[in-house]
């Protein structure tokens, strides 16, 4: 298992780099190069601008500026955001657990509606129930993410307000933004307080996550629950005359998940999409905003910055799902 | 959730434009009696309040950001100007003790090309962290500014300046000269004159205010912008308030709490002559307007600002809130590119009779009514009636007379094709205008524009830009400053100094390779215009500048390089416990008087 | 997709039809027929291409209806600002804007063209691309497989949502033929994958082998014997990217950075509809989106038709 872990590990290496390449031919296929067209900063003076193209060898023939580029990459000179005059990766990392905390919740709040949804629709088949999930499986697999994210802020932000549209706290409450260090002194002396007001904004933001991913994972959870209890060993356990009950519980149920648990860790580069349309949507300050922040600049570091990041990112989370694979069938041995 | 940076005083621009300016007459003032109707009440101590925009904030570069949400925090409640500006555009003394006139004898006139004005600070004025603010950090921040290095938003006005010359800690002689090199402070071209007559509106206000020598003194012009002074975290600051934090963004806070020395050498003062009320003052952006609606709507936002016309039916009848809508010194205009544009000259290039014909057919009134509420006001010449003493009030209403304009069309031979378009010599009566990209209000008024010209055989097309590329400087392919458009829409929220119109049409402000910071995006070339113009700027007797500036409206409105639509209104909601609220619709974006701002109900 | 489905159609290639006449006879079907007979027996499929086709002609049709219905559909650059923000009504089928008083029937019918027209041309350019790339690297292998599959892989890993923004506002593209350019570009991976997998097992079979042995050339044995094998999945996944592109079109004019007014597409219509949400005028962003929704739908159930009709598992 640990080989295979570090034969999965350094294949990495490989897409990482070519990941490394299109990113930059990206960059490059910029008409007149990327200075050109992104450099566009009403505040940053000129002699900051000409610092960048010689630090970042902007200046240089293609491949070299690519060596230049991806060793300040890797060194973490990142340089400084044109718009936050910042530096890039300090300015990611504070966005970061935005995007994961948001990430989790939606993910959580999917599974825990999905699969036992998904269950019930497969052991109640063709009942009322199962024929909705079904269509609530196509519907919300049909519907634009944003639209729906909309479609929420309007009734229960806008009309109803009952819950606040944007943003993850609120100042008044909390008295400072959203993890800085007098936020976090005040968290820690109101937790409870803390909680419940991340709590109020996250929900609409990943109940739309949530409703997209119950439409995919249910009918998922369903096909694979269909599956297991068509199994020989489900038979032979109820033709031994175990209960119902227990065949459910222990035989069937345990079988029908492990894919199920795969299929989740697949998911994950998904939902990380599905995060950044939503925090569009809710101005929530993760790193999905970031980037159409820096997109609308020309934000030229910053781009670079998040979509490598951003590469990163799903390159672990394909990680994961083969781990996650490679754990939950123990038919495969990875010696 | 349009996010971006759209600027919402629309000019990037740095020549007295946008930010870089002010508010009031030359008129005499002294230092006793001010000539301002903006009268505080006396605040209650205590409590907190939340003001709120929508649009990014990213940094707190208070010398260098065109971005208005910069300013709305950076000028006022953190920075104070020398002078700042009362709603009615009068400048009003902040860290000087009087506004240099004529009349007091702070400005004196050498001789044709020299003159001298004198900056009285308050005396025993303090940074937030206990340092003095002398004339010293004047004088510095002035050589900061001066410095193309520095990226400060506008040289205009201090290019003129020859010498500064510290005579105490509180008072310093600023020599206007020429400067036959064309090299002082970022200036492309010899200057012939130092006499300045508009420095008020170029040196006061928002985002001039003088930064703290002994914070900076160690950093390097260039590295300014990416400083954390600028950035993150201002240690010092002249204003009522200093940051406890902030985060930048299109969800971005600024926390701020009271300055603990703001009133130090300000005992006595008529204006801004105490300590802050506030215990917290917020600063909060929404990242789109549907949510900072709700959030009023909420309470979640004692203040809204970058509010227009077009959202006060969802303002209204919000419990405990009041709103205002005002028109001030910003308006939206036509910019007709009078120069080439790949390489040829535009239709509009020479051709003055179908320039008036376009603007004859414009229903301003109908979009004034349809898209601006019925509360902006239609205009028919370059100047606004905010623009006190020099809007000429005997300029008629707008009419529209699309009969004229086809005459005049006829006249100038533009021939009606089978397929209604016009043509001469064998060129269509057609163009392309230009606006920002994502802005569903501009895009509604172009389709009414092209309506309106399809009445008058012209078939126009559209081609939008985001607002930084549209905007962007010359260096940078700006399409507007680099002339790669036939017609541009947008706005700009003019400094009340009739200058800062000038600088848009004068024929040595057309941007170049040698002039790339030029304001002639028009490329507009009237030699009539020109001389006028520079009249007007050394010209230090109002009364004969009003005149000057009457001639200069005729000749623009006949002239005609750019097309006023209307003047447009700024629209405010604040809760009824705000007090001293101004709806100021100029460069102060009203939040020049934070100082006096306070909750009714205290600490409640 | 449904199971229900499948069952019910199991049989269905064999079922013997009586002919009229006097004589008796055992029907063969045609490939062909089993597809068709299999796609109409999905429940849903039928009911996706019928409201398909309603869309299509409604949206194509516009201009027409204009002519006919003067008054109900408004011509593209046409609208009454006294018409304003008006709710649903037997007037304004889908209310009016609240800036110029477009009537929104008429934008969504006009937008459908756009949007349509950039889902299908997208996908047709990234099916030739993935079968082009799937189709070498599955019939050739070796390292050209190893590296196109691995730059394939990573075109994965890049978030498409980040790119093609990025990408269009690089080549601006309020243009809907870049939009469409673009899309293509990037969604033909899928579509590689699919037809490389298909290629490899295809390539061992016995008719490739004997083709092979008879000096059959490798593009012919490609297209004569490989492809129409692999036609299933490679339709399912066209049909498919046609509703994610869609969906993808409207996110894109709706952030700004695609089509943009006067053009008309869906997502420029919710792109103007996002500023005014405020106003209490929730049809204007309502019934745009719900077009999107219901197209997609419509798309995303004869792809699950098609998936049925062509799945070789069933095949008796």
């Amino acid at each position: 298992m640990i080989g295979y872990a570090a034969r999965r590990l350094i294949q990495t290496i490989p897409t990482i780099f070519v990941m490394s390449i299109i990113l930059f031919g990206i960059m490059q296929a910029i008409p007149g190069g990327p200075m050109a067209a992104l450099a566009f900063n009403s505040h940053q003076s000129y002699a900051a601008k000409l610092a960048i193209i010689h630090r970042w060898g902007l200046d240089l023939p293609v491949y070299l500026q690519y060596f230049r580029w991806i060793g300040a990459m890797f060194t973490g000179d990142w340089q400084n955001s044109f718009f936050l005059n910042q530096p890039v990766n300090k300015v990611i990392l504070a966005r970061l657990p935005a995007t994961l905390l948001l990430m989790t919740v939606g993910y959580l709040l999917t599974e825990l509606l999905a699969i036992p949804a998904g269950i019930l629709a497969a052991l109640k088949r063709y009942s009322f129930f199962d024929q909705f999930v079904t269509f609530f499986a196509y519907v919300g697999n049909s519907m634009p993410t944003f639209w729906l994210g909309l479609m929420l802020l309007m009734v229960f932000g806008v009309f109803l307000q009952i819950l606040p549209s944007s943003g993850v706290i609120d100042i008044r409450v909390t008295g400072a933004p959203f993890l800085t260090p007098e936020y976090n002194t005040w968290f820690s002396q109101n937790p409870v307080t803390g909680v419940l007001d991340v709590a109020k904004h996250i929900i609409l933001p990943a109940t739309t996550l949530a409703i997209v991913g119950v439409a995919a994972d249910s009918r998922f959870v369903r096909a694979s629950m269909l599956d297991a209890i068509h199994q020989d060993f489900v038979r032979t356990a109820r033709a031994k005359g175990v209960p119902e009950r227990t065949v459910i519980l222990k035989h069937t149920l345990r079988n029908a998940l492990l894919p199920v648990i795969t299929n989740i860790a697949l998911e994950l580069p998904i939902l990380f999409s599905g995060a950044v349309v939503t925090e569009r949507i809710f101005t929530w300050p993760g790193m999905g905003q970031l980037f159409f922040q820096a997109l609308e600049g020309y934000d030229y570091p910053l781009m670079m910055g998040i979509l490598f990041v951003a590469g990163l990112l799903v390159i672990f989370f394909n990680v994961l799902a083969d781990f996650a694979y490679a754990i939950a069938d123990p038919r495969i041995s990875y010696a | 959730m349009h996010f971006g940076f759209r600027f919402r005083a629309l000019a990037l621009a740095t020549v007295g434009l946008c930010l870089a300016a002010a508010c009031g007459s030359t008129g005499p003032q002294t230092g006793t009696s001010l000539l301002t109707s903006y009268k505080p009440v006396p605040g209650v101590k205590g409590g907190q309040l939340v003001y709120s925009d929508w649009e990014p904030v990213q940094d707190l570069n208070v010398l260098s950001s065109t971005a208005a949400t910069t300013q709305e925090v950076a000028s006022g409640p953190l920075w104070a100007s020398l002078w700042t500006f009362d709603p009615q555009n009068n400048a009003i003394p902040d860290l000087v003790s009087e506004v240099p006139s004529v009349a007091n004898g702070d400005v004196k006139k050498i001789d044709d090309t020299h003159m001298d004005v004198t900056i009285k600070l308050k005396s025993g004025l303090k940074w937030s962290d206990g340092q003095p603010l002398t004339t010293k950090d004047v004088s510095f921040t002035i050589n900061a500014i001066c410095d193309p290095a520095t990226g400060a938003a506008s040289q205009t006005g201090w290019s003129s300046i020859a010498s500064v010359e510290d005579k105490s800690d509180t008072v310093e002689v600023w020599h206007f000269g020429p400067d036959p090199t064309g090299k002082r402070c970022g200036l492309s071209s010899p200057l012939a004159s130092g006499i300045y007559a508009s420095f008020i509106s170029a040196m006061g206000g928002a985002g001039e205010s003088p930064v703290p020598q002994h914070v900076l003194q160690s950093v390097q012009h260039a590295d300014w912008a990416t400083n954390s002074y600028f950035t993150t975290n201002p240690t010092a600051t002249s204003g009522p308030y200093m940051v406890q934090n902030f985060t930048p963004g299109p969800a971005a806070q600024v926390v701020m709490v009271p300055n603990p020395n703001y009133a130090a050498g300000r005992t006595g003062a008529q204006l801004f002559g105490h300590a802050p009320y506030l215990d917290k003052l917020i600063y909060k952006i929404y990242g789109d307007k549907p949510s900072q609606i709700a959030g009023l709507k909420a309470g979640d936002s004692d203040l809204g600002l970058d509010l227009i016309a077009k959202d006060l039916p969802a303002l209204q009848g919000i419990s405990g809130y009041t709103t205002v809508a005002a028109t001030g010194l910003l308006d939206e205009f036509l910019t007709l590119n009078l120069g080439n544009h790949n390489g040829k000259p535009t239709i509009f290039n020479g051709d003055k009779a179908l320039r008036q014909a376009i603007a004859l057919a414009i229903d301003k009134n109908t979009i004034n009514t349809a898209l601006v509420g019925g509360i902006g006001k239609p205009m028919n010449g370059p100047f606004v009636n905010a623009l006190s003493p020099y809007f000429d009030k005997d300029i008629p209403a707008w009419q529209r007379d699309v009969a004229k304009a086809g005459q005049l069309l006829d006249g100038d031979g533009w021939v009606k094709g089978a397929d209604g378009t016009r043509s001469k010599n064998g060129v269509k009566l057609a163009w392309v205008i230009s606006t920002t990209s994502g802005n569903s209000q501009r895009a509604a008024e172009e389709e009414q524009l092209i309506k309106n010209w399809a009445e008058i055989g012209a078939t126009v097309s559209v081609k939008n830009w985001p607002a930084g590329q549209f905007f962007n400087d010359y260096k940078g392919g700006g399409i507007l400053a680099t002339g790669n458009y036939d017609m541009g829409m947008y706005a700009n929220n003019w400094s009340p100094d009739p200058d800062s119109w000038c600088t848009t049409v004068e024929s040595g402000q057309i941007p170049t390779d040698a002039n790339p910071s030029g304001q002639n995006w028009a490329r507009a070339n009237d030699s009539q215009l020109d001389t006028l113009c520079q009249q007007g700027a050394q010209e230090v007797d109002t009364s004969k500048r009003v005149e000057i500036y009457k001639k200069v409206q005729a000749e623009w409105k006949d002239y005609l390089p750019t097309i006023e639509l209307y003047e447009r209104p700024d629209v405010f909601t604040h809760s009824n416990n705000f007090g001293n609220f101004a709806a100021a619709v100029n460069t102060c974006l009203a939040t020049c008087n934070a100082a006096d701002w306070f909750n009714t109900k205290g600490k409640s | 997709m449904l199971e229900r489905a499948v069952e019910q159609q199991v049989q269905v290639g064999q079922q013997p039809i009586v002919e009229s006449g006097y004589d008796v006879a055992i029907k063969q079907f045609t490939l062909r027929e089993i597809i068709y007979r299999r796609f109409m027996a999905h429940p849903l499929a039928k009911w996706g291409v019928v409201g398909l086709l309603v869309i299509i002609v409604a949206c194509y049709g516009a201009p027409l209806w204009h002519l006919l219905f003067p008054n109900f559909i408004e011509a593209p650059d046409d609208f009454n600002v006294l018409q304003a923000g008006v709710g649903p009504g037997p007037q304004h089928l889908f209310g009016t804007d609240s800036l110029n008083g477009h009537d929104i029937f008429s934008q969504v019918l006009y937008g459908g063209r756009l949007s349509l027209i950039i889902g299908l041309g997208s996908m047709m350019l990234a099916t030739s691309l993935g079968v082009l790339v799937g189709a070498f690297s599955g019939y050739f292998g070796g390292v050209a497989d190893a590296m196109m599959m691995r730059v394939t892989d990573v075109l994965l890993t890049v978030p498409a949502l980040l790119i093609v923004p990025l990408a269009a506002r690089i080549f601006g593209a309020d243009n809907p033929f870049y939009i469409a350019m673009i899309f293509g570009f990037l969604s033909w991976q899928s579509i590689a994958r699919i037809v490389r997998s298909q290629f490899l097992s295809l390539r061992e079979m016995q008719f490739t082998e004997s083709a092979r042995a008879l000096g059959v050339p490798p593009a012919r044995i490609i297209l004569r014997h490989l492809l129409p094998n692999a036609v299933g999945p490679i339709v399912v996944a066209f049909t498919l990217g046609i509703a994610g592109n869609i969906v993808l079109e409207a996110f894109i004019s709706f952030l700004g950075f695609g089509i943009q007014p006067p053009s008309v597409s869906w997502g420029s219509i919710l792109a103007g509809a996002e500023e005014y949400l405020i106003d209490g005028n929730w049809w204007w962003i309502t019934f745009p989106g719900l077009m999107v929704t219901v197209t997609v739908l419509c798309v995303n159930f004869i792809g699950d038709g098609l998936r049925d009709a062509f799945d070789p598992k069933i095949v008796n």
